[in-house]
């Protein structure tokens, strides 16, 4: 189960997502990113603090969504990233590919 | 002396013989009252009652009907094994009968009933002991149902629970070849070191995405990897054997790490398809005599680091930092590291299955656990290591829900040191 | 495994046959209970055995099965005991016993078959594809076999005596376990094990038993030397719980005529 909403702020548009990132889900991340048509400049936050499960799978979607971002002249930022997320994100070295605040701390 | 003795056995059976009267001049009254005696013989079931031993001692005319028997060549005449196949005998005298003697009743039993020109009604059976007040058992009262159709249906559900059985059965056959040819037959001997390794995969349906390799470079080098690509399944099958050959085939090319891992990208990244992700974390290394001992090069992409365990009880951890993922980015970053292998030593690879395996607690092992844990295998051999590794994992878990590798490469020692250069 | 009676009384095993478990005796234990060791046993597959033992290599054949019985002997440390069985486990204690006698003092055979298909002049009474067609029916009952076998779990209000801890196990049998005891049951073929019983062995043959009928049990006592062969007046296939009386008198008679070997 995944739940995805999306949201304007001051700050700009932000997508949250609650629930598993997995093969079966992260299709409809792909739908709903391609859905936002990011403008140039533009920097989307992508709110993590409700995910509960991600795979590779999951992370091969948020690798798309930066590729596709970054093709559009947009930028992703991946706000409060669960300790598991980052903690894959640092063994992957995707850390540094990828713009985060609001990280836990990775011990 | 059983014949006809029904009455006096149980007076609330309703008698035979008796032909109930409904004919065309009933009224609408009479119909509310249907007679128990005419419910009995025409009911839309079959009625039977035995004594203890089986024989028959009344029957209703549906039954009659059914088998095309007259009341006079079952009643006294007959017990009901004999209204049974051969089969049914069988299974009436295993299963039935002492179910009977020992509940006083036995439900919904599957059992087929030969008619009197030899065709059989698949039927469904119950029967109840009926006993005196004080409880000596008198008769059997047996209820049957025509079971043609269910009969006909559970055989086909049957037929398809077995095809599914045999196609799994052929689908884990397949799977567990395909995975064998995925995974060196047996690590290759090599002078002054003993390796060891374990795989697991997590599911026997589907092929498990680690992967490890060793093997020779020619001259006194060798190489080795293990690493884990996305996915499971065939897709994964498919990465897992383009990533072997092309780490095999990189490393024949260019054995330094970084590069043949840089190759590997090149390869990754031109197979990439929309939707399916091709890429993996990876530990490639070079080993190579160095005196009394080995020298070990190797790079890492997106893996977790490597181990030593030291013969003198510390453990080294190779970190690569900022190795990148294998095949996602168009120019990944790997990075190299290096140490020594002396008698006593033993490097350790393993893919996350291992670190993401939970305590009872449910707190994961992760890295600084597994450290903790290899510090007390100091002095053991490869082959100790891992299996002592792989008991920490099943003792916590049973079955690991995540596929998992490891690899063990040791330095004996000096076993004989006339040997030694 | 389950003992009762007394501890320095002869040793009397209990063994079930096909389709049902241990308490298929309980009529007849009392009577044993006052001057013999009174030991019963679950085959594996049945009541509360262990599932887990069963390995398919094992049991398929009746080796496997007496193997247990003689571990169940080794375990206990019996000596002389008088071995009961009921069906297939006729069988399987002679094959227990011709592997080691030293264990038995004698053994009492309750509607044995040696072969239960028709082969040549032998008459088993049942033809191949009889047994195959059993084979498939027990199918078709295991497929509902919960519908089929759970009344028999939660006991009979009719007859309380029908104790609560005997009857929540009752003939609940592992499907798959109980499709390959099948098997191996109706498609051994063990005449040839017969003459070579050393033991004194009683038969006990019901009048009329539709699944090993009166000419079967004369040949089991033809062919095992000394045998002896009483006939009982019940009639089906379990004496012990169709006529206890009859049954548990014939093999007290049997057991009291057995001397202590040295």
């Amino acid at each position: 189960m995944l739940t995805l909403t999306t949201t304007t702020g001051a700050a700009g548009r932000t997508i949250a997502l609650d629930g598993e990132l997995d093969h079966q889900t992260v299709p409809r991340l792909h739908e709903a990113l391609a859905g936002l048509r990011l403008a140039p400049g533009e920097r989307l936050v992508v709110e993590l603090s409700a995910l509960t499960f991600c795979d590779s799978s999951g992370l091969a979607g948020f690798l798309a969504a930066h590729e596709a971002a970054s093709a559009a002249g947009a930028g992703i930022t991946l706000a409060n990233p669960p300790r598991v997320l980052m903690r894959m994100l640092r063994f992957t070295g995707l850390d540094s590919v990828f713009d985060t605040e609001g990280a836990a701390a990775t011990g | 002396m059983m014949c006809g003795a029904d009455t006096q056995l149980d007076p609330d059976e309703p008698g035979d013989g008796e032909e109930s009267a409904v004919g065309s001049a009933v009224v609408f009254s009479s119909l509310l009252e249907d007679s128990a005696e005419d419910l009995y013989d025409t009911a839309p079931c079959g009625y039977l009652s035995t004594l203890m031993d089986g024989e028959i001692a009344k029957v209703n005319g549906t039954l009659l009907g059914w088998l095309g028997y007259r009341r006079e060549e079952l009643v006294g005449a007959r017990r009901f094994t004999d209204l049974l196949t051969a089969a049914g005998r069988l299974y009436h005298e295993t299963h039935y009968a002492p179910l009977l003697r020992m509940h006083g009743e036995a439900r919904e039993l599957a059992l087929d009933l030969v008619a009197a020109d030899g065709r059989r009604l698949p039927a469904l059976v119950t029967a109840v002991v009926k006993s005196s007040e004080d409880g000596q058992p008198l008769l059997v009262r047996v209820t049957v149902f025509d079971a043609r159709e269910r009969r006909s249906y559970e055989r086909e559900l049957l037929e398809s629970k077995r095809k599914a059985e045999r196609e799994r059965e052929r689908l884990q056959r397949l799977t567990s070849t395909l995975q064998r040819t995925l995974l060196p037959d047996a690590l290759p001997d090599i002078d002054g070191v003993e390796v060891a390794a374990h795989y697991h995969a997590a599911s026997s349906d589907q092929v498990g995405g680690d992967f490890y390799d060793l093997f020779p470079l020619g001259g006194d080098q060798w190489g080795f990897f293990l690493g884990d690509v996305c996915g499971k399944g065939p897709e994964a099958a498919v990465l897992t054997s383009l990533t072997r050959y092309a780490l095999r085939a990189a490393a024949v090319h260019d054995a330094d790490p970084s590069s043949v891992l840089t190759t590997l990208n090149t390869v990754l990244r031109q197979q990439r398809r929309p939707g399916a992700p091709r890429f993996c974390t990876v530990v490639f290394g070079v080993l190579e005599p160095d005196g009394d001992g080995f020298t070990v090069v190797l790079a890492g992409g997106g893996h977790p680091p490597a181990l030593v365990i030291r013969a003198t009880g510390e453990v080294d951890v190779l970190e690569t930092p900022g190795g990148q993922l294998v095949g996602a980015l168009p120019h990944p970053r790997f990075t190299g590291n290096s140490t020594r292998l002396d008698p006593g030593d033993v490097l350790v690879l393993y893919t996350d299955g291992l670190t993401e395996a939970r305590r009872a607690d449910g707190t994961m092992l992760e890295e600084e656990g597994l450290a903790e844990i290899a510090a007390g295998l100091a002095g053991q051999r490869a082959e100790a290591v891992v299996k002592s590794l792989v008991d920490v994992l099943t003792e916590w878990s049973g079955e690991p829900s995540d596929d998992t590798a490891v690899l063990a490469i040791g330095h004996p020692g000096a076993i004989h040191p006339e040997a030694r250069c | 495994m389950t003992e009762s009676g007394r501890v320095d009384g002869r040793p009397v095993v209990f063994s079930h046959g096909f389709g049902c478990d241990q308490n298929m005796w309980r009529s007849v234990v009392p009577a044993f209970e006052p001057d013999h060791r009174v030991v019963l046993f679950d085959h594996v597959g049945a009541g509360r055995s262990d599932l887990s033992a069963w390995r398919p290599a094992r049991y398929s054949s009746l080796a496997g099965y007496a193997a247990d019985v003689l571990d169940v002997l080794d375990e206990l440390d019996l000596r002389d005991a008088v071995f009961v069985g009921h069906s297939v486990s006729a069988m399987i204690g002679v094959l227990a016993a011709n592997r080691d006698p030293s264990r038995f003092g004698g053994l009492v055979m309750v509607g044995p078959s040696p072969r239960y298909v028709d082969d040549g002049d032998y008459r088993g009474g049942f033809t191949a594809a009889d047994i195959d067609e059993m084979l498939d029916s027990l199918d078709s009952n295991y497929l509902g076999w919960s519908a089929a076998m759970a009344p028999a779990i939660v006991g009979n209000p009719d007859r309380p005596e029908l104790g609560q801890e005997l009857t929540d196990s009752f003939c609940r049998t592992d499907p798959e376990i109980a499709r390959h005891f099948a098997r191996v049951t109706f498609l051994s073929d063990n005449r040839d094990d017969l003459p070579l019983v050393t033991l004194p062995t009683l038969v006990l043959q019901c009048r009329e038993d539709v699944i090993a009928d009166r000419p079967v049990g004369e040949f089991v006592h033809r062919s095992i030397p000394g045998s002896e062969l009483v006939v009982l007046n019940a009639t089906g296939h379990c004496p012990h719980l169709s006529a206890p009386e009859e049954t548990t008198a014939a093999i007290l008679d049997f057991t009291a005529r057995l001397g202590v070997r040295q």
